[in-house]
């Protein structure tokens, strides 16, 4: 199991007000932190026209820390896809994989916020034919490893019958995750295995997760997670028609999100990861509140002391995909 | 008028890297670039941004197919990574298909005053495309939209630019004069020949038109560029004399 961290959304939230020009400092600085610890990937994360600057461009973003790099990979956790010209994003993930020597992977999901898509001019309705299409033209092009942010079954089929790497987002179970990928694989089987046939496309699983020794670091990470879940519902709240009523929810969904957050000593966390069958763990730690002190020290111990037990842990589908 | 220089044909990005090094440390204003093609013009800004301290980064937008909410959000991102460096020049008929487009605008001839030139706001917002990119790189929240992050400048500069972009350009009549005197940040290109004596006078003729930024497509080596063009483009009364000295100065290569 490879370990990488995410997600990385260039915010200055109401929680944490900061200089959107420092935040693209600190993308730079952590993408370095990242690979002399021995990191596998950094993840960067979009949305677009949100108060706090949450990174609506992840190209660029992905470029800077490329540029700043030689051995970490740098993946997009997720773009979203409908929302672009997928020649122009095709045509960009091309020259990052060249640049960076292969280390550009470009995740994408589909976008769920109505007002997103108004500011685009793009009809809401049109989501999934554009999502469609815009995998139709980037799997014939493959110009990177290309993975599809899901979180539920019917999405994880369809990047399985596209020979697509699936990368799960959502807070869930070890069995639910173990749902999705079986899902994932089974339908890879049912299409004829596309893509690599004697390796099933990579799963990657973001995780919360901190590293903390003591109840008291431990209750401090857990509200440091609570908290980020915030910044989420307030996306909710600021999109019309999705569904789903965050205020009512909160607190609920901050108890699920802590519930299911990995927080603890380093062989409490590598015994709770290996619980799971995924190539890649995207450790969560891009939360606004920690202090840059605290979020520096735990991605040197997470290279300290998660990657070297983990290695060999998952099927390590990865391998082959990253080294196309 | 500052003078930046055009990267957009340098096809080698290792070669295009060393140009915008070189570019930096000579004080030109800016890298023209974006000649990779769609897609392409933020991630190479991105990654020049690294490796340059003070040169500009244009990113050279001649798309037809992304919305331009979309390229502004690209345009900011670099702006912030390059600490206030980045500008945009829209190209000639560069428009998404199906939005509404003003042909005479994307054109350059007719624009919308820019007030942070101009010194007064048109009572039409310009609508196209192009004219939207520079609003919202402005800080205007259009329809309920605002571009988040906002660019790191007070206002992200957006130039049009010239759709007469080629050697047979009449550079002694700025298509922003012929608009009617107000000051329209039209960006021109000029295709220098490398032969100073043939390109001096053209850079004497924007200088002296008004032009307050001028791209020049250089065939030689940028030191020469610098020497004796960007020098005298600063102002009238360059003195032809030192330039002409200085090339004769022994070089000593620094330690």
């Amino acid at each position: 199991m490879k370990v990488g961290i995410g997600l990385w959304c260039l915010q200055a939230t109401a929680t944490a007000p900061r200089s959107f020009t420092q935040a693209y400092d600190d993308l730079v600085a952590d993408a370095v932190l990242a690979e002399r610890v021995g990191l596998h990937s950094l993840w960067l994360s979009e949305h677009h026209g949100y108060y706090d600057g949450y990174c609506p461009a992840l190209l660029p973003a992905a470029a800077a820390a490329l540029e700043a790099t030689s051995a970490l990979a740098v993946g997009t956790g997720v773009l979203l896809l409908p929302l672009q010209d997928p020649r122009r994003v095709g045509q960009a993930a091309t020259d990052l994989t060249k640049r960076s020597g292969g280390r550009f992977h470009l995740g994408m999901g589909m976008g769920y916020r109505p007002t997103e898509f108004a500011a685009k001019e793009i009809a809401f309705e049109d989501r999934v034919s554009r999502m469609n299409a815009g995998l139709d033209h980037l799997q014939a092009t493959r110009p990177c490893p290309l993975w599809v942010g899901v979180t539920s079954k019917p999405a994880a089929r369809r990047a399985g019958r596209r020979g697509l790497g699936l990368f799960i987002s959502g807070a869930f179970s070890s069995a639910v995750v173990d749902e999705l990928v079986g899902a994932h694989r089974e339908a890879w089987e049912a299409a004829g295995r596309p893509g690599d046939p004697e390796r099933p496309p990579p799963v990657g699983l973001l995780r919360n997760l901190w590293l903390a020794d003591t109840p008291g670091e431990q209750r401090r990470a857990l509200d440091w997670v609570r908290s980020s879940y915030l910044v989420y519902a307030g996306l909710g709240w600021g999109a019309d028609d999705t569904g789903v009523d965050f205020v009512a929810q909160i607190e609920d969904s901050m108890d699920e999100v802590e519930e299911s957050a990995i927080v603890g000593a380093p062989d409490q966390v590598i015994d709770a990861l290996s619980d799971y069958d995924v190539d890649l763990v995207v450790c969560r730690i891009g939360y606004d509140q920690p202090p840059r002190s605290a979020l520096v020290e735990v991605i040197e111990r997470i290279g300290a002391e998660l990657v070297e037990p983990l290695h060999g842990v998952g099927p390590a589908g990865l391998e082959s995909e990253a080294v196309r | 008028m500052r003078v930046g220089v055009d990267l957009r044909h340098v096809t080698d990005p290792v070669q295009r890297r060393a140009l915008a090094v070189e570019a930096d440390e000579l004080g030109l204003w800016a890298v023209l670039i974006g000649g990779d093609g769609p897609g392409t013009e933020a991630t190479d800004a991105a990654r020049l941004a690294a490796v340059t301290r003070d040169v500009h980064l244009l990113l050279w937008f001649s798309e037809v197919n992304e919305h331009p909410f979309t390229l502004c959000e690209e345009a900011t991102i670099v702006d912030h990574l390059s600490h206030r460096r980045a500008g945009v020049v829209v190209a000639p008929g560069a428009v998404t298909p199906g939005r509404p487009h003003d042909a005479a605008v994307s054109a350059g001839t007719s624009v919308a005053a820019d007030d942070s030139v101009a010194g007064e706001r048109d009572a039409r917002p310009d609508d196209s495309p192009a004219g939207r990119m520079r609003r919202w790189l402005a800080g205007e929240i259009i329809n309920g939209v605002a571009l988040t992050p906002p660019p790191a400048q007070s206002r992200l500069p957006v130039w049009w630019a010239d759709p007469g972009d080629g050697p047979d350009r009449d550079h002694s009549r700025p298509a922003a004069i012929d608009a009617g005197d107000v000051a329209v940040p039209e960006l021109q290109v000029f295709h220098a020949s490398g032969d100073l004596e043939a390109d001096r006078p053209v850079i004497d003729a924007h200088r002296d038109a008004g032009w307050t930024h001028l791209i020049v497509r250089w065939p030689g080596p940028l030191p020469v560029l610098a020497r004796h063009l960007m020098t005298r483009a600063v102002g009238p009364g360059f003195p032809d004399v030192v330039a002409e000295m200085a090339d004769r100065l022994p070089v000593h290569e620094q330690d």
